[in-house]
């Protein structure tokens, strides 16, 4: 594909939201999440050519961005050791006006899982990717996808204590639609 | 509740038990909304200027790559 289509940069530029919104939630910072982002843009349009028309550009840029993150993580770690305690807590360092109380438990929760959870619960939990699609971006064999998007429910679901048949969060806060639904 | 086992413990190939499909449903619907969220966040104008320079250097380089 040499020649650039002209709904090209569109297609880009429409995927920036999604792009932002899981760099955001796999880092954690958001200077950093943009500054991912703007790699993965940068590297996309570049090799253009490694992409293969017809097949899913989102896919591919998310495989670019998070093979972007983990080789900067790297980088990092082997430059400072405890690069991974710091991760914990960088989700609430989002923009909370709107957001009710379990939601900041929620992103608590989420913040503590490790990175490999993280991205696999985020691509087929919050983006809709397949178990494969999935597994294809992770360059991770579909078996393992599936084990690490269970294990990050479990844990999420210990350090929330949901309650089967219990439709709102332990600490009695507002669950929104679920609790709404419930009543009979 | 109470504090988890450490999840940040590799991915071995016993399988845990899936969570009820109910709970799943909860979380799911956290995680959505928390997701949403973000997405829901204007995109910053540096971007819409980036992928135009990178169009723009490609033009004046008559479809080179760089």
């Amino acid at each position: 594909m040499t020649r650039r289509d002209d709904d090209l940069e569109a297609l880009l530029i429409g995927t920036v939201p999604n792009l932002r919104a899981f760099a955001n939630s796999l880092c954690g910072d958001p200077t950093r999440a943009d500054d991912l982002v703007q790699d993965t843009l940068v590297k996309a349009w570049s090799n253009l050519d490694g992409f293969e028309k017809g097949s899913n550009l989102k896919a591919w840029l998310f495989t670019i961005l998070r093979n972007t993150y983990f080789s900067e993580l790297r980088k990092r770690r082997r430059e400072v050791e405890d690069a991974d305690g710091a991760l914990a807590e960088r989700m609430s360092v989002l923009p909370e006006q709107h957001v009710h109380m379990d939601l900041v438990d929620f992103k608590k929760a989420f913040g503590s899982l490790s990175d490999d959870q993280k991205e696999v619960l985020l691509l087929v939990g919050a983006e809709g990717f397949s178990y494969e699609e999935a597994a294809e971006i992770t360059n991770a064999a579909v078996g393992t996808v599936k084990s690490r998007v269970n294990r990050a429910r479990v844990a999420l679901n210990k350090a929330l204590g949901f309650q089967e048949g219990e439709n709102f969060s332990p600490n009695g806060e507002f669950a929104g639609i679920t609790r709404a639904v419930s009543r009979g | 509740m109470g504090t988890s086992s450490d999840p940040k413990r590799g991915d071995s190939a016993t399988m845990q038990a899936p969570l009820p499909v109910e709970l799943q449903g909860q979380i799911g619907q956290r995680l959505r909304e928390a997701y949403i969220e973000l997405i829901n966040e204007p995109v910053p104008d540096r971007f819409v200027a980036l992928l135009q320079k990178l169009k723009q250097r490609e033009d004046e380089q008559g479809g080179g790559r760089s």
